[in-house]
Formats: structure tokens, C-alpha cells, sequence
């Protein structure tokens, strides 16, 4: 029981944007650099808020480190997978942004990565598209830097 | 009802697609407001051609994204098979790889190579920058004896991890240039065919005599016996990982496999 009470001293309270207390373990904590200088900067004791995550983002953030940190080493690549299986393209961008602001290094590494996978072998307009980008380069600059790698598709195309 | 039927036909002269784009670009989310470093961290993911042949396309700042020199300090780049025409491929990879090596504008400290490249692409690369400290080589076709391989290790004087792996003409030679011209070596990878020439404990030698301050060694498929071993062993004190597979004219077993596993930290032996 003394334990437990010292355990729950020793977590951290998180508040989202939406208004939902987290409590995590230093641990967890500390694996989000953004907390982790917070941390040190403020009272420990004190309930830090996070005005730019929701609780999804971050239910989803501590769900990963948890996860990882509960599983062997050889079967973290399955986690991870099943992990970034499970987000919508929707809930992929909002909880990017969210790790990036919290900068957790870890899923700052694994997460482009899932988004590079998505967009290979994917044509400049498919790009756009994606990623709801507007083209703001004028035809004349466009046709300049294309001629600049024109040699890429030279012989390309001829077969 | 009226209403409705007109809304009806009006739905079926052609702008069923519009409203289906409507709830589609809804369906999908924008990533417009994706911060600029998430943006980078992104491309820095994409496959070197994905991102040269298309991404820098996209807009203005991916355009400016792609022409930072540091977005190119590490360049990986892979084979991929792209026409019918292995040759016209590699060539194309080629001048690919020699194009993100000039953006990379003398930052390039790490590269790898799989799959394509020879010896104009090896001498591209070391010209390219002093600061190269990782230099991977796999499937590559480096004809050795055409190539001044103390010209190419002098280049190197940064080299700190050298993977070379199943490139045919890789001999001592290269091992040798590279442990006399690049101090700061430490990491060494070498995997090879067994059947290729070349004498027996010969590259052993020349890491055990050039390369004392090495701390991990890799060896697969290599030529080695317990003679080799031991010279390396003596050669290279500050071993730390020694991995040593496919090396059938090694018997490991009393003193030496004691010995090994003392003086090394992580050993590893099949």
C-alpha cells in the first residue's frame, strides 16, 4: 500500500487541450522531451497542461511507450507495425504533429518513416493530392527545374 | 418534391463527381499545417529518387527543403529496378547518386550504396567530401585493379566505419590502404563470397598489421584460419565485437576460442 502511495506521488499529471488528466510514471514522462524539460522547469507536483494535444494523441503516445517498454526486444518490430496498422491517415497527421510537439524521438523516427513508406513509388500529383498541397510554383519555374534533372528521364521512357 | 426532383437532376448531369470529390477531400486530411521540421523528417525518409524524380516537385518548399546540403549528409541509396535494361538502369542510378552527392555540397559524412555504382561513382564520393566518416559498399562492381586505392583512402582521412560487402575484387590491397591512410577507423564489415580468389589469411593479415584501433570486425564468408585470428587477436587490441560467420578454414576450439572469449566482449562465431 506505502508503495503504491509513493508510486502515485511520483507520477506526473498531464492535461490535454480537451480537459483530460493523465497521470504517468516518470518514466513515460521523460521519454517526452517537451514534459521532460517542463518537468524540470516547474514544480513537479503541479499539473502540467498541454494546450496543443488531445487525449486521443496522447492515449495514443502513452499506449506506444508503454507498449514498447513492455515488449522484447525481437518482437518490437511487430508491435510497431501493428501500432501504425491501427491509425487512420486522419489520426497518422494529428498524432504527428502531436509527437512533434512533444518531441517523443522514438515515434519521431518511426512515424516518417510510415508516412515515407505510404508516399513511395507516388507521382508528383499523387503528392499534392496526399498531402493537400497546392502547387505554387509558376510554369516557368516549373519548367526550368525540370529541365535541370531532364537527363533522369532521358532513355527512361525510350524502352 | 419538386425541389427534391430537381436536385435529382441536377445530382445527374455530371455533378455526382463533385459532390463525391466533396466528401472525399473531407474523408482525407489536409497536412497543410504539418510543421516544416515534420515535413523534413519526412522526406528525409523517402527513397533518394522518390524524392529527386517527384517530391522536390511538389511545391516551393520542398523544392527548397531538397536543396539543403544537410537534408544529404547521410545518402542511402538502392538498387531498384526501374526498365528493362539492367545497364541503362545502373547508369541511371548512377547519375542520380552523383546528383544528391553535389546537393549535398561537401556535407556528406555518411553513405551507402546497394546494389549499383563502380569506380568513377567510389572516386565521385570520396572527392566529394573530407568529412565522410561511414562509407558502405554492397554489390557494388569495383574493379580493384584499375582503382589507386591509397588515392581513394587518403580521401578518407574522417573514415570511421567501412562496410564492404560482396564487391568482387575487393582484396587486401583496399584493407591495406585503408588502415594506413584512415587513423580513425574503428568499425570494419566485410562479407564475401567464399569461392572468390584469394589467399588464404590474407585480408586477416592486413587488418591485424593496419588497422590496430579497430573495436568492431565482421567477417563473413572470409578465408581466415586460427593463424589469421590470432594475428588479429595480437593486432588488435581494443576489439570490443568480433563477429566471425561462413569461415570454414577456421576451428575454433581449445585455447584460441578460450582466448577469444576473453579478450572480446561480444564475441560471435558460427
Amino acid at each position: 500500500m506505502a508503495e503504491k502511495a509513493s508510486e502515485s506521488s511520483n507520477s506526473i499529471s498531464l492535461n490535454t487541450v480537451d480537459g483530460k488528466i493523465f497521470k504517468v510514471s516518470p518514466t513515460i514522462a521523460n521519454q517526452m522531451q517537451t514534459i521532460q524539460s517542463l518537468i524540470k522547469a516547474y514544480d513537479s507536483s503541479r499539473v502540467i497542461s498541454l494546450p496543443h494535444v488531445n487525449a486521443f494523441h496522447l492515449s495514443k503516445i502513452i499506449e506506444y511507450l508503454e507498449g514498447k517498454s513492455a515488449t522484447t526486444v525481437s518482437a518490437v518490430k511487430e508491435f510497431e507495425a501493428q501500432f501504425m496498422k491501427d491509425l487512420s491517415l486522419k489520426q497518422l497527421k494529428g498524432l504527428l504533429i502531436a509527437v512533434g510537439y512533444l518531441k517523443v524521438n522514438e515515434l519521431l523516427e518511426l512515424m516518417p518513416k510510415t508516412v515515407a513508406k505510404l508516399i513511395e513509388n507516388k507521382s508528383v500529383e499523387f503528392l499534392r493530392k496526399f498531402f493537400g498541397i497546392v502547387n505554387d510554383f509558376t510554369p516557368s519555374e516549373e519548367a526550368k527545374i525540370r529541365e535541370e534533372i531532364a537527363w533522369a528521364f532521358d532513355g527512361v521512357d525510350e524502352d | 418534391m419538386e425541389n427534391f426532383c430537381y436536385f435529382i437532376s441536377w445530382l445527374c448531369k455530371g455533378n455526382l463527381k463533385f459532390i463525391k470529390w466533396k466528401i472525399e477531400s473531407k474523408r482525407k486530411p489536409n497536412w497543410v499545417e504539418l510543421p516544416r521540421d515534420i515535413t523534413r523528417m519526412i522526406l528525409k525518409k523517402l527513397r533518394v529518387i522518390d524524392f529527386i524524380l517527384e517530391a522536390q516537385y511538389v511545391c516551393c518548399e520542398w523544392r527548397n527543403i531538397c536543396k539543403d546540403p544537410l537534408m544529404w549528409c547521410t545518402i542511402k541509396m538502392a538498387y531498384v529496378w526501374i526498365s528493362t535494361d539492367r545497364c541503362l538502369c545502373h547508369s541511371w542510378l548512377n547519375k542520380i547518386c552523383r546528383y544528391v552527392i553535389d546537393l549535398s555540397s561537401g556535407h556528406l559524412n555518411h553513405i551507402f550504396i546497394y546494389g549499383f555504382g563502380d569506380n568513377n561513382l567510389l572516386e565521385y564520393i570520396v572527392n566529394s567530401s573530407n568529412e565522410i566518416r561511414i562509407l558502405g559498399l554492397k554489390y557494388c562492381s569495383i574493379e580493384e585493379k584499375k582503382l589507386n586505392v591509397y588515392e581513394i583512402a587518403k580521401k578518407l582521412p574522417q573514415l570511421n566505419e567501412l562496410s564492404v560487402s560482396y564487391c568482387r575484387e575487393i582484396s587486401k590491397d583496399f584493407l591495406e590502404a585503408i588502415g594506413i591512410c584512415c587513423p580513425r577507423i574503428t568499425k570494419l564489415i566485410l562479407c564475401k563470397w567464399l569461392h572468390k580468389n584469394g589467399e588464404i589469411d590474407e585480408d586477416a593479415f592486413a587488418i591485424a598489421k593496419n588497422m590496430p584501433q579497430l573495436t568492431y570486425l565482421y567477417l563473413y564468408g572470409n578465408k581466415i584460419t586460427n593463424v589469421g585470428l590470432l594475428a588479429i587477436l595480437d593486432g588488435c587490441p581494443h576489439l570490443k565485437w568480433l563477429h566471425i560467420l561462413v569461415c570454414p578454414y577456421l576451428n575454433l576450439k581449445g585455447s584460441l576460442l578460450q582466448r577469444c572469449r576473453q579478450q572480446i566482449k561480444y564475441f560471435h562465431f558460427n
